[in-house]
């Protein structure tokens, strides 16, 4: 498999970086951690990123304190600093992941479309937990051929929400696009039970449970029932094979 | 261009953060829980932009406007961007009980808290507007908008205190629902209040105190101007061929708390210390309280306090740590005072502060050739000087010169004359031509009177033009006040005529004095470098190291502590005045309007004020509201509720002001022999009182020396009059000074003033016209002895040391 580069794009606050890193490592990728404000001191610009990057990860955790609101800020800096734009980048073959804060990144850069947003969820508390999620549709290539999925989630902003104004309309890109790609089983106040969604291409993919947190199976919190299984990779590691598989579409 | 924005959830979502907080508050208050029917949570942002309106708004949309979730409301800047009316009433509308009774809490980061959301804003407005300088300020808070027809204000203030506020780094006031349905809020003068940055219509007041007593400028008289040239200065700093560092009292100082025994830094704001009030509500335990500041600023200014009734714990654990923060941020300490509060039945109070600047941070400048313009730089009005983006604006253009290369020297002018200034520049030392035409009044003044923030830059004369066009470009006013040469003397020119010539021989004759020949004494602390880093302890000989300012108020009650002025920079003589002030219920705005007349009067340029609340009456909230609008002093508040509501209220007052000379101010202690000795009559309200508070009256600044006289209950029997000879005779030690006295009569209490041969005539006449009976009581002299004339024309000579 040829060595393709994955930049792992790390910010104030974000978390996991390592374990991408890992996951790619794993799956073939040569990945790259990359601080925002070293990648604005490069002038990581759009052309330079096409060039030397197959695939970007928008990590989670709390970027810039979530200002404003979160991944807001991070937008900003990727639009403004750097000029980016991911669809262009995805329309030349590269491919995007953001997860959890990350994919509010992808939102408030409209990547998907201006009619989506999350919002703090009624408790005003971050969830840990464990849920199951189903890949819908065939335009993800990041999902391809995978089943029903059970990863970590660890956020604040899990309520998925369409513009009232423009409900109809947004809900059936969702729905007949297949833009929402990743559907959960349990609903959350969230209707529509959207945990992830991709874009036309279906390599620009975000989601709010987090799969660098389930790569092998004693990430789970009862590995050791079944201790036979503890080499097993986790289900996380699904999504990062199939990257490595579209990479050289 | 001052904006504020407000986002919040739209109508049609619930908000979470709200509802958690009304289910918190269900928990511990149940009774309060009751009352509140809806309750929404907005985000608040108050900035300060450099940069066009239409640019402001399109980087406002683009960073706040989240048009799925969010409703932003920004006055009339952005009215589209909320619901049907722009204003919180689209967001009132959905509250379940309609009309409903509204109320609204507001909090905000106090200025110079840390405030990582402002950081993180200033750093996107910067990539957004893509200059350095776009954004001059940002502040975040929060505002609670609540509905419940039982809610009271205490209820309200239970909240904000207990569940929404952390007072420690966040102011907060209580909104009516008027206010919350208007857009007064909005409005660039209401942010700027909150930015630190007064708008230019509610300074004026503060610039009538500020102008106030200000002398008036006479005729030139060479005659007088050439004694001065002629004369030989003491002269014992160092000269100013080196770019000096100016020190600048920062309107916006943020000060820390410093741990010492953990050494952790908490950052807070300068305020009485929550014991300190309480230990004058609760009849004074023995407390020993430590505040100690640090700028996080290479030009670190630290101030630090000490207070109980120990003196020797006092000062230890003072000592202890001013090395503690010398050692931390080699910063050498410069003042230090301790001195005793005594009330009546009440035990002595001791107080020990001091304030410290870094080392100049000196840079030679390339040596200085002939012909070299002299540009004079500043404003000649010195309110001008308060402002911070004015001095900010000069030091970065005198940086961009300093880059171009196009300036030779600067002389720093700040608290100092002018002749002090020109007779210790080794650029000018072989000769030099000063034009003073269009200019007389200013020379006439700074000749002796000390300068504000001002500076006399060097400038190669084909540099000259541009850079007099980037100073007009950037609002400075300068003027072109000559230039050096080699010729051997010093010219001053007035209409292209020379008024005045003498050879550099007669001009640089200076005399270098020791230090201890300074009038005022030296710092008990020194910073040698050399040595080590650290600071060395001097012994002082019986002086104070500060002079100290001693007048009465005639609500005593009221007093904490007289007027301290500390001197930050042993070159120059420029200090920080400090007027404390206590009072109870009686505080109204007519009580502010003393303390700054009182303030002013004392020579003082008032620059901030810091209000500590204990147990706050309602009242106060909105006095307080008239003094930061009306007023426009850059005011900080710290309200505290320790104890349940029976204690007693207070409210201390902390008022802020720098004077530009401190010898000029006026003292206890008499000044220079030959000074007129009078004696005015005191008492409440009395003509001579309010006189001497600067309440009525301009000439107080002519005034050297002031004392005030408490009537004495023991001493009836003397008349009083040992009571006289012994204040008098401690205000003629200092300076080893005597007096010739008329003491005829029993002089109950009052004030003996002292006033210069030259201005007796004018504060004379002031007096009468104001019906300020005053009486001549004798004069100044210059040998050491107390002489009395009795009521019997007996004369008594005594030698002041015998009566110490």
């Amino acid at each position: 498999m040829s060595l393709y580069r994955a930049l792992i794009l790390s910010s104030p606050g974000s978390r996991g970086e390592k374990s991408f890193a890992h996951a790619l490592k794993q799956v073939g990728f040569d990945a790259e951690i990359l601080n925002i404000e070293e990648a604005i001191r490069l002038k990581l610009e759009q052309d330079q990123l096409s060039l030397k990057y197959k695939l970007v990860v928008l990590p989670g955790g709390n970027t810039y304190s979530s200002v404003v609101g979160s991944g807001r800020v991070l937008a900003l800096k990727l639009q403004h600093a750097l000029g980016w734009n991911l669809n262009r980048f995805a329309e030349r073959g590269g491919l995007v992941l953001g997860v959890g804060s990350g994919f509010e990144t992808l939102l408030q850069m409209k990547v998907f479309g201006e009619d989506y947003s999350l919002k703090l969820n009624d408790e005003a508390k971050t969830q840990e937990k464990w849920i199951k999620v189903i890949p819908t549709g065939n335009r993800c290539v990041w999902l391809r051929g995978l089943g029903t999925l059970e990863l970590p989630l660890n956020e604040q902003n899990t309520e998925f929400v369409i513009d009232p104004f423009a409900y109809v309309e947004a809900k059936g890109k969702l729905d007949r696009l297949g833009l929402g790609c990743l559907r959960g089983e349990t609903t959350n106040r969230n209707d529509d039970r959207v945990w992830g969604m991709c874009d036309m291409t279906g390599r620009i993919f975000g989601l709010l449970p987090h799969p660098e947190y389930f790569l092998s199976w004693t990430n789970t919190e009862d590995w050791f029932l079944n201790p036979t299984r503890a080499a097993a990779p986790g289900a996380g590691m699904a999504i990062f094979e199939n990257a490595a598989r579209h990479a050289e579409v | 261009m001052f904006v504020r924005v407000e986002t919040g959830f739209k109508s049609e979502f619930i908000d979470p953060e709200a509802l958690r907080m009304q289910r918190k508050i269900a928990e511990i208050h149940p009774q309060l829980a009751e009352k509140i029917r809806w309750v929404r949570k907005l985000k608040c942002y108050w900035l300060n932009f450099n940069a066009p309106r239409d640019k402001v708004i399109q980087t406002i949309q683009q960073v706040f406007k989240i048009p799925v979730t969010q409703w932003l409301f920004t006055g009339d800047l952005l009215p589209s961007a909320a619901g049907s009316s722009g204003t919180l009433q689209d967001l009132m509308q959905e509250a379940p009980y309609r009309p409903g009774v509204f109320h609204g809490i507001e909090k905000r980061k106090r200025i110079n808290v840390h405030d990582e959301e402002a950081n993180v804003l200033t750093d996107i407005f910067k990539t957004l507007l893509g200059t350095e300088n776009s954004i001059g300020g940002i502040i975040t808070g929060e505002l609670l908008l609540i509905e419940g027809a039982k809610l009271t204000q205490s209820d309200l203030e239970w909240i904000a205190r207990h569940w929404f506020a952390h007072e420690q780094s966040e102011s907060w006031s209580l909104m009516a629902e008027d206010e919350l349905k208007k857009n007064a809020r909005f409005q660039s003068d209401q942010v700027a209040k909150y930015l630190g940055t007064a708008p230019v219509e509610a300074r004026s007041r503060l610039l009538q105190f500020r102008q106030m007593g200000q002398p008036s400028v006479k005729e030139l008289s060479w005659n007088r101007i050439e004694e001065l040239f002629r004369s030989t200065l003491p002269i014992y700093e160092k000269h100013s061929s080196l770019k000096e560092e100016e020190w600048a009292l920062q309107p916006e100082i943020r000060f820390a708390s410093d741990s010492l025994l953990s050494n952790t830094r908490l950052e807070t704001e300068f305020h009485l210390s929550l014991q300190q009030l309480e230990s004058f509500a609760e009849g004074f335990p023995v407390i020993l309280q430590t505040v100690l500041g640090v700028l996080p600023d290479p030009k670190r200014i630290w101030f630090g306090e000490s207070y109980g009734h120990h003196p020797i714990r006092v000062r230890d654990e003072f000592e202890t740590a001013l090395k503690a923060v010398s050692e931390t941020t080699a910063t050498p300490i410069v003042q230090m005072k301790l001195f005793e509060d005594t009330h009546e039945n009440e035990p002595s109070y001791f107080w020990s502060s001091s304030l410290g600047v870094n080392a100049n941070k000196s840079e030679v400048l390339e040596s200085s050739s002939e012909n070299i313009e002299l540009i004079w730089v500043g404003d000649q009005e010195l309110p001008a000087f308060q402002d911070l983006v004015y001095v900010q604006n000069l030091k970065s253009a005198l940086q961009y010169a300093m880059d171009a290369k196009s300036i030779s020297f600067v002389l720093s002018c700040a608290g100092k004359t002018l002749l002090e200034v020109l007779k210790r520049a080794t650029p000018l030392s072989y000769g030099f031509n000063l034009n003073i035409s269009g200019n007389e009044s200013w020379f006439q003044k700074s000749l002796e009177t000390p300068m504000s923030l001002s500076q006399i830059w060097g400038i190669r004369p084909d540099q000259k033009n541009w850079l007099c066009n980037e100073l007009t470009l950037r609002g400075i006013s300068f003027f072109h006040l000559g230039s050096n040469n080699l010729s051997g003397d010093v010219k001053i020119i007035q209409n292209s005529e020379t008024k005045l010539q003498l050879t550099i021989t007669e001009f640089f004759k200076t005399a270098l004095v020791s230090p201890n020949e300074v009038l005022l004494d030296q710092p008990i602390y020194s910073f040698n470098e050399r040595v080590e880093r650290r600071i060395q302890p001097i012994k002082f000989k019986n002086r104070y190291s500060v002079e100290e300012l001693l007048l009465k108020p005639e609500s005593y009650h009221a007093s904490i502590a007289s007027p301290v002025v500390l001197r930050p920079d042993f070159n120059h003589w420029a200090g920080i005045m400090i007027l404390s002030d206590l009072c109870g219920e009686e505080f109204s705005t007519e009580h502010m309007e003393y303390l700054l007349r009182k303030c002013t009067a004392l020579g003082g340029q008032i620059q901030s004020m810091q209000i500590s609340m204990l147990n706050g009456l309602k009242s106060w909230y909105k006095i307080i509201n008239e003094v930061k609008t009306e007023f426009g002093i850059q005011l900080t508040q710290l309200e505290l509720l320790t104890k349940p509501q029976n204690g007693a209220h207070w409210l201390a007052l902390q008022l802020v002001s720098r004077m530009n000379d401190i010898r000029n101010i006026r003292t206890e202690d008499f000044k220079q022999p030959n000074d007129r000795i009078y004696w005015l009559p005191g008492g409440f309200d009395h003509p001579a009182t309010r006189w001497l508070a600067g309440m009525e009256g301009r000439y107080q600044n002519s005034l050297h020396s002031a004392i005030a006289i408490e009537p004495s209950n023991y001493n009836l029997d003397e008349q009083g009059q040992e009571g006289v000879i012994k204040t008098l005779t401690f205000a003629l030690l200092k300076r080893k000074l005597g007096a010739e006295l008329r003491l005829q009569h029993y002089f109950p209490g009052g004030f003996f003033v002292s006033i210069g041969e030259n201005e007796r005539y004018s504060v004379e006449e002031e007096w009468s016209s104001m019906g300020i009976e005053c009486e001549w009581v004798g004069k100044v002299t210059a040998t050491p002895y107390l002489v009395i004339r009795d009521e019997d024309d007996k004369v008594h000579t005594i030698s002041i040391e015998d009566l110490v």
